[in-house]
C-alpha cells in the first residue's frame, strides 16, 4: 500500500472513530420561553350583582365597547363590565359622569329617557333622566335565553378580571417539528366578538330615540327594541319605556352580528350575508330580502338607496375578504352588489349625506365621497388611530378607537378637524 | 472537454502555486466542500464555499454555507486553517465562526414566526491529499454549532375584554444545535 493511501485509510479510520464515540454527546437544544397573562375572576352572586346596579363614581375607560348618544350624552360600553355615561355637551370637553357596573354587558339601546342593557340573558331598563342618578327600574329576567349565563339568584357571576403577567423559561431537548402548525385557542369566540353596533332611529314613532353605531346588536324604533343573539331576533315591546315586554323571539340562523333599523326595515349583518327584515309588523317582523356573501365579519348600515356592508376576514370571522360592499336598495326583495373596494381591516362604518366613514382597523378610519358609488374617493385617512366603530351625526363623528374615544368634525370631510379625545387607562 | 479544461486548471494552479511557494506572498484560494451533519436530528446535507488568501500553510478566507440540519440555514462565516506539514499531503486544523442566517418566516391569519439568526461555529481537523501543487482532496470532521431564534407572535384580541387585535410575542425558542460535520471537498 502506497503510504499516502495508508494515511488516507488512517484518516477515514480516525474521522469514523470519532463519529462513534462523540454523536451521543450531541443533543440538540432548545431553551424556551413562553409568557402568559393569568386572569383571575373577582365574583359577585347575581343578587349582589342585580342589588348593585347604580351609577358610581366614573371609572376610567379601558376596553371602549360600543358606543350609543342620545342628546348630550354618550354612553360608551366597557365590555362586559359596565357602561361609562359621559356628559358631551361641550364636543371640545367631554366629561366622565358616571359608571354603571353591568356584567356581561355588550349591547345597549336608547328610548326616551330609558337606557336598555343586557346584563347576560336579563334586560335592564335604566331610567337616565338624569343621567348622573340613573337607576335601575326594571330587570326582565331571562329576556336572552341564550345568552343567559345563570339560573339562580345565589349563582356566581364574573365581575372582574385581576390580570397578572408571567414568564416561563424552560429547556429542552429540541425535536423536529415536521408539519406541525400552532394556533391561538379562543376561549369563547362570542365573548370576544367585537360585533355590536348602533342602530339608526331614522323613521322611529312614537319617541326619541338615541343613535348606535353599525356594529350594533340592539335596536329601537317603532316602540320596539329589537335585539339579535346569535341566531335570533328578539322583539320587545317598550310602549312602555320602564316596562318592556318580549313579544316574540324569532329564530335565524347562526351567526347573526349586527342590527341597523332605517326606516320600515331592519337591515341584519350575518357572518354569511345581509338579511333585511320589514317592520310593517313591528311585532313580527317578515325577512323580505337577503344577500349572501363570504363568510366574513359584516356590519351594515344603509341611507336609503344603498346598503354599505364591510367584510373582515381573519380570527373569527372566516379567512374570507376583506373589503366594502355596496349593494343597491332599489329592491330591498332583490338586493344586487353595486361595487365593491378593498380594505384591510374593516370594522363599523357610518354614512351621512355623501360621506362614508369606515373604520378599518389597523389601516386607520377612511373618510369617503361617495356622491357616485361606483367610483367612491378617498378623501382622508387618519391613520393614528385604530378605530372600530363610528357614528356620525350632524357633521360630527363618535369614534371608538383602541386607546380611546375620539371625536371629529367632518364638515369639510377632507380635512377632518378633532375636536377631543378621551384616552383609555393606560 | 472536461479533462482539458482540468489539466488547463490544474496546470495554471500548479505555476501560480509554484510562484507564491517562491515568492512567499498571500494567494488567492478556495474551497468547495460538501458532506453531512449527523446529531440528535437526523443526518442532513451541507455544503461550502470558501474563499480568501493563503500563505505559508495559512489559509484566511469568508465561507458562506447550506445547512439542511434541522431547520435550513445559511452560515456566513470566517474561515482560518493551518496546514500541519509542509508538503502536498498534509493534515490540517480549521476553525470558522460567523452568524448563521435564517429565512422562511411565517405568517398566518392570526400567528405569524420570525426567526432571527444566530452564532454559527465549527472547528476540526482534516486530511489534504494534493493532486498537484495547487489542487488538493480534502477529507475532514468537526464539531459543528449553529443557532437560531425563533419568535412566535399570536394575534388576538384582549382576553379581559379588549376591542382590538393586536400582535403578542407568546413565545420564544433559542435553538442551539450541535452537529458532527463530515466534508470532503476540493481545494484550489
Amino acid at each position: 500500500m502506497r503510504p499516502d493511501a495508508a494515511k488516507l485509510l488512517l484518516s477515514i479510520t480516525g474521522v469514523l472513530l470519532f463519529i462513534f464515540t462523540l454523536t451521543g454527546c450531541f443533543k440538540d437544544k432548545m431553551e424556551t420561553t413562553r409568557r402568559f397573562a393569568i386572569y383571575t375572576p373577582e365574583y359577585k352572586t347575581v343578587s349582589e350583582v342585580r342589588e348593585k346596579l347604580m351609577i358610581v363614581a366614573p371609572k376610567e375607560i379601558q376596553y371602549p365597547g360600543k358606543i350609543y348618544i342620545k342628546g348630550n350624552y354618550i354612553f360608551l360600553g366597557e365590555i362586559n363590565r359596565g357602561i361609562h355615561i359621559i356628559d358631551n355637551s361641550n364636543p371640545a370637553s367631554p366629561q366622565n359622569i358616571g359608571y354603571i357596573e353591568i356584567p356581561y354587558n355588550v349591547d345597549m339601546a336608547v328610548k326616551n329617557n330609558t337606557l336598555y342593557a343586557d346584563m347576560g340573558g336579563d334586560l335592564l331598563s335604566i331610567d337616565i333622566t338624569d343621567p348622573k342618578n340613573a337607576r335601575v327600574k326594571k330587570i326582565t329576567e331571562k329576556a336572552f335565553p341564550t345568552q343567559q349565563r345563570w339560573a339562580k339568584a345565589d349563582d356566581k357571576v364574573i365581575v372582574n378580571w385581576n390580570r397578572r403577567d408571567t414568564v416561563i423559561y424552560t429547556k429542552a431537548d429540541a425535536k423536529p417539528k415536521g408539519d406541525e402548525h400552532w394556533y391561538p385557542i379562543a376561549e369563547d369566540g362570542t365573548f370576544y366578538n367585537l360585533s355590536s353596533g348602533p342602530p339608526g332611529s331614522t323613521g322611529a314613532t312614537g319617541g326619541v330615540y338615541g343613535t348606535g353605531g353599525s356594529m350594533a346588536r340592539f335596536a329601537t324604533t317603532k316602540e320596539r327594541l329589537f335585539a339579535v343573539g346569535n341566531n335570533n331576533l328578539g322583539v320587545f315591546n317598550i310602549s312602555e319605556d320602564l316596562n318592556p315586554q318580549l313579544v316574540v323571539t324569532k329564530p335565524l340562523g347562526w351567526g347573526i352580528e349586527t342590527i341597523f333599523p332605517f326606516g320600515e326595515n331592519l337591515f341584519i349583518g350575518t357572518n354569511t350575508g345581509v338579511l333585511v327584515f320589514s317592520l310593517e309588523n313591528a311585532d313580527n317582523p317578515s325577512q323580505v330580502g337577503a344577500f349572501g356573501h363570504v363568510r366574513s365579519c359584516d356590519p351594515v348600515v344603509t341611507d336609503g338607496k344603498h346598503i354599505f356592508v364591510t367584510l373582515r376576514a381573519g380570527s373569527n370571522c372566516g379567512q374570507g375578504v376583506s373589503q366594502l360592499q355596496i349593494l343597491s336598495a332599489t329592491s330591498l326583495t332583490n338586493l344586487n352588489l353595486v361595487k365593491s373596494y378593498n380594505l384591510e381591516n374593516p370594522y363599523g362604518l357610518a354614512v351621512d349625506g355623501n360621506i362614508l366613514l369606515i373604520c378599518d382597523g389597523t389601516a386607520g378610519l377612511k373618510v369617503y365621497d361617495m356622491a357616485d358609488v361606483n367610483a367612491i374617493k378617498l378623501l382622508q385617512t387618519l391613520k393614528d388611530i385604530k378605530p372600530y366603530d363610528v357614528i356620525a351625526v350632524n357633521g360630527r363623528a363618535i369614534v371608538s378607537a383602541a386607546d380611546g374615544i375620539y371625536q371629529y368634525d367632518y364638515k369639510t370631510p377632507s380635512s377632518l378637524k378633532r375636536l377631543s379625545a378621551l384616552k383609555l387607562k393606560k | 472537454m472536461f479533462k482539458i479544461k482540468l489539466l488547463l486548471i490544474a496546470g495554471a494552479s500548479t505555476l501560480f502555486g509554484n510562484a507564491i511557494a517562491q515568492t512567499g506572498k498571500p494567494a488567492y484560494s478556495g474551497f468547495i466542500n460538501a458532506g453531512a451533519v449527523f446529531g440528535s436530528n437526523d443526518t442532513k446535507i451541507h455544503a461550502q464555499t470558501i474563499h480568501g488568501l493563503k500563505m505559508n500553510g495559512w489559509f484566511g478566507g469568508i465561507g458562506v454555507a447550506v445547512d439542511d440540519y434541522f431547520f435550513q440555514s445559511f452560515p456566513v462565516f470566517v474561515d482560518l486553517r493551518k496546514e500541519v506539514l509542509n508538503k502536498t499531503n498534509t493534515p490540517f486544523i480549521y476553525a470558522d465562526g460567523g452568524i448563521n442566517m435564517v429565512r422562511k418566516d411565517m405568517k398566518e391569519t392570526y400567528m405569524r414566526i420570525d426567526n432571527k439568526p444566530g452564532i454559527f461555529y465549527e472547528g476540526g481537523v482534516g486530511y489534504k491529499i494534493g493532486l498537484n501543487n495547487r489542487i488538493g482532496l480534502n477529507f475532514s470532521a468537526g464539531y459543528s454549532f449553529k443557532a437560531y431564534t425563533e419568535e412566535t407572535y399570536t394575534r388576538t384580541y384582549n382576553p379581559s375584554g379588549g376591542t382590538t387585535e393586536e400582535w403578542i410575542n407568546s413565545k420564544t425558542d433559542k435553538y442551539a444545535l450541535k452537529r458532527l460535520a463530515l466534508k470532503i471537498g476540493l481545494e484550489f
